[in-house]
């Protein structure tokens, strides 16, 4: 039996035991060194997994419509017409705020008198009154019977 | 193959199998994930509608109540002009549809939360604003 055909009744691993470290093919970073988990198969699969990962984040490859698109849809919905009706609530709160802030203050102080406060608290009053008898009103007009809940609320509203 | 040195080893080839077949496990993993999170376009466009009805009523709640505060500094800053410039009439119509508008609000809220009757006044309260 000659040399050459003797390793032939070696394992595998003899054989690349034998091997290892001698040699221009086992020299360098590319040799197969004493390493049992296989270094560079190992950061060659991470490599795959962060490459798999950053293209499927990035392109969207499958492009099926998950919860988070769902998410984002509303999102974006939401801020949109949050966006669209903040000038319209703030352009109805200011006269609003205004008003009720004269409102208050004069309900609040007696002593502030004249021509445009006594009708400011004329009005008030009548406006409040007014209305609640108009409700009042339509309600009978609608063919409510008594003691539906319209009418049960308007007699616990105080008059002014 | 020759011509490559780096080549004439096995590990090149080891990485590259490991490199694509991490890759493609990590595709078949996504693709699972994507398919057991899809939902279809009609739950979208409920979701969209959904964020929009939100959107709208909060932003305005948002902008009415900065504007109400603006309001009332306005207010303040011209509340001794108001009351030496002497229109009542004026003065007695802006209380007047505030007042109104205010009762009307506050029985449309009172009414709507303590209803349990089918027919309701609402439309026609709803017609009294000003």
């Amino acid at each position: 039996m000659s040399a050459e055909i003797e390793p032939c009744a070696e394992s595998r691993t003899e054989r690349g035991i034998r091997g290892w470290g001698r040699g221009a093919a086992d020299s360098g970073g590319w040799r197969r060194s004493r390493d049992p988990i296989g270094r560079h198969t190992v950061i060659a699969a991470l490599l795959g997994i962060v490459a798999a990962a950053l293209i499927g984040a990035t392109a969207d490859p499958f492009n099926f419509q998950t919860a988070d698109d769902q998410r984002r849809a509303e999102r974006a919905a939401y801020e949109i017409a949050f966006a669209d009706a903040r000038p319209l609530g703030e352009a109805a709160g200011v006269p609003y705020g205004r008003t009720e802030w004269i409102g208050q203050r004069l309900q609040a102080d007696a002593a502030v008198t004249g021509t445009w406060a006594d009708a400011f608290r004329r009005g008030w009053d009548e406006g409040w009154n007014d209305a609640l008898d108009a409700m009042h009103a339509a309600a009978t007009e609608a063919g409510l019977p008594p003691g539906y809940t319209e009418f049960d609320v308007l007699a616990e509203i105080p008059r002014r | 193959m020759g011509r490559i040195g780096i080549l004439r080893y096995d590990l090149p080839w080891q990485a590259l199998i490991a490199f694509l077949a991490a890759i493609a496990a990590t595709a078949l993993i996504g693709y699972m994930i994507n398919v057991l999170d899809q939902v279809d376009p009609l739950t979208i466009d409920r979701a969209a509608i959904s964020g929009e009805r939100d959107g709208t009523a909060d932003g305005y709640e948002a902008g009415f109540e900065e504007g109400r505060l603006a309001g009332a500094a306005q207010a303040r800053a011209e509340f001794d002009q108001l009351l030496a410039s002497g229109d009542g009439d004026g003065a007695h119509r802006l209380a007047y549809d505030f007042a109104w508008n205010d009762a009307l609000e506050l029985a449309l809220d009172r009414a709507k939360s303590a209803k349990l009757e089918v027919e309701a006044a609402f439309e026609q309260w709803e017609a009294l604003r000003r």
